[in-house]
């Protein structure tokens, strides 16, 4: 009996290769595959710090900007605030020049009544539209002829200048009518010139 | 095709799943990275906004001070004759308080169409008048201090209509005037 030189644990028996081998450039294949999971890990890696960072600064930055608009708001509520109050206050200004005190004028004018005259009537009225401006209508008994003039400079001396006068003088009766514009020297020293129609945006001049 | 074609296509299968997967997640960086350029260039666009508001804000606080400073002094006034019961009322006490002889009077409620923004509309501020007609007759200096006290005592009245005759008797003189007694709405409360 012939004993086979093979060791006999090798039992499988011989047998040719069931498939053909592939070619030697599919030995890349698996090169490949080891590049790109090796790529794909770094990469992956990369791009996750990338997008953590970018998301963290996205969330940073988007807090900024709803910090600043919020600000932006309350400074824009507050400039509103303010422009309604200008115009509060400029209309206040506005009704406030148009309620000068006429008392004093009218003491001035009667005050300066010499004994020889006196006044018949006197007017002062304010048009609503032009309210700092008072229409003054004087009706005077005097024989005086310097009469009228003492009277404007009592006018003057409170710092009521007069526009437009009108006069008409008959049998020692004067009627005398004139538009008067309270001017405050210290506020107004170019006004001097300026006509009452040209008036600038009210300053305030009186005080409470 | 045998196996091993086979496992060849699924190993270039998986590399090109893991090229996708890479490629989805620098796509999805990228984005995330743009989105926080326009959220910086958000805030920076806010910022440039904030300053330019905040220097206008400045500026108009430099120029509106005398102005709030004006209104602040007068708001007492105008506050306190916010109804027209209140005007009738400081009208009233006023010519009990001196006891002037009051002929008649008559109280009434009209728009305010002076110094209005819009000319003919209605006053923002003060939008409605209490316009009193009163006509006395009395002492020259009763009447004449009367008529003082009324203009400083309701600073906001105006007086827009004045008429000074010789009275009845000696030294009395008979005044007829309107006054003007405005009623303004209340003053909003100011942003701190």
């Amino acid at each position: 009996m012939k004993i086979d030189y093979r060791p006999i644990d090798d039992l499988k028996t011989e047998r040719p290769d069931i498939t053909p081998p592939l070619p030697a450039t599919l030995r890349l294949v698996p090169i490949l595959f080891y590049l790109v999971v090796l790529g794909g890990i770094v990469l992956s890696g990369l791009f996750l710090v990338i997008l953590r960072n970018a998301a963290a600064a996205e969330q940073q930055w988007k807090a900024q900007a709803a910090e600043r608009t919020q600000r932006l708001n309350e400074v824009q509520a507050e400039r509103r605030s303010l422009e309604g109050q200008a115009h509060r206050a400029s209309d206040v200004v506005a009704w406030v020049e148009g309620a000068r005190s006429l008392q004093p004028l009218v003491l001035g004018i009667i005050r300066s009544m010499e004994p020889t005259s006196s006044i018949a009537s006197l007017g002062l009225s304010r048009d609503p539209a032009t309210a700092p401006q008072v229409k003054l209508v004087l009706k005077l008994n005097t024989q005086d002829p310097r009469q009228l003039d003492t009277t404007l400079e009592a006018i003057a001396e409170r710092n009521f200048r007069t526009y437009n006068p009108n006069q008409t003088q008959s049998r020692g009766e004067i009627d005398y009518e004139a538009t008067l514009l309270y001017q405050n020297p210290r506020t107004f020293p170019e006004a001097k010139t300026s006509s009452p129609a040209a008036s600038p945006t009210p300053t305030p001049t009186k005080t409470p | 095709m045998n196996h091993k074609h086979i496992a060849c296509l699924v190993i270039l299968f998986l590399c090109v799943v893991i090229f996708q997967g890479v490629s989805m997640m620098r796509t999805r960086a990228r984005a995330v990275e743009t989105a926080a350029e326009t959220a910086e260039r958000t805030a920076d666009a806010a910022a440039v906004t904030l300053q330019t508001q905040r220097a206008i804000l400045d500026d108009l606080k430099g120029k509106t001070a005398d102005l709030i400073e004006y209104l602040d002094a007068w708001e007492p006034h105008l506050s306190r004759l916010s109804t027209p019961e209140s005007g009738e009322l400081n009208v009233n006490a006023l010519v009990k308080q001196s006891g002037l002889i009051l002929l008649a009077q008559r109280f009434e409620l009209a728009p305010n169409k002076s110094d209005a923004t819009v000319p003919g509309a209605a006053n923002a501020t003060i939008p409605q008048l209490v316009h009193a007609h009163l006509t006395a007759e009395d002492d020259f200096v009763k009447s004449l201090t009367w008529l003082g006290e009324l203009e400083t005592k309701l600073p906001t009245a105006r007086v827009s209509n004045l008429e000074i005759t010789r009275g009845q008797t000696g030294n009395d003189v008979r005044l007829e005037l309107v006054v003007d007694i405005p009623l303004a709405v209340p003053r909003a409360t100011p942003t701190p």
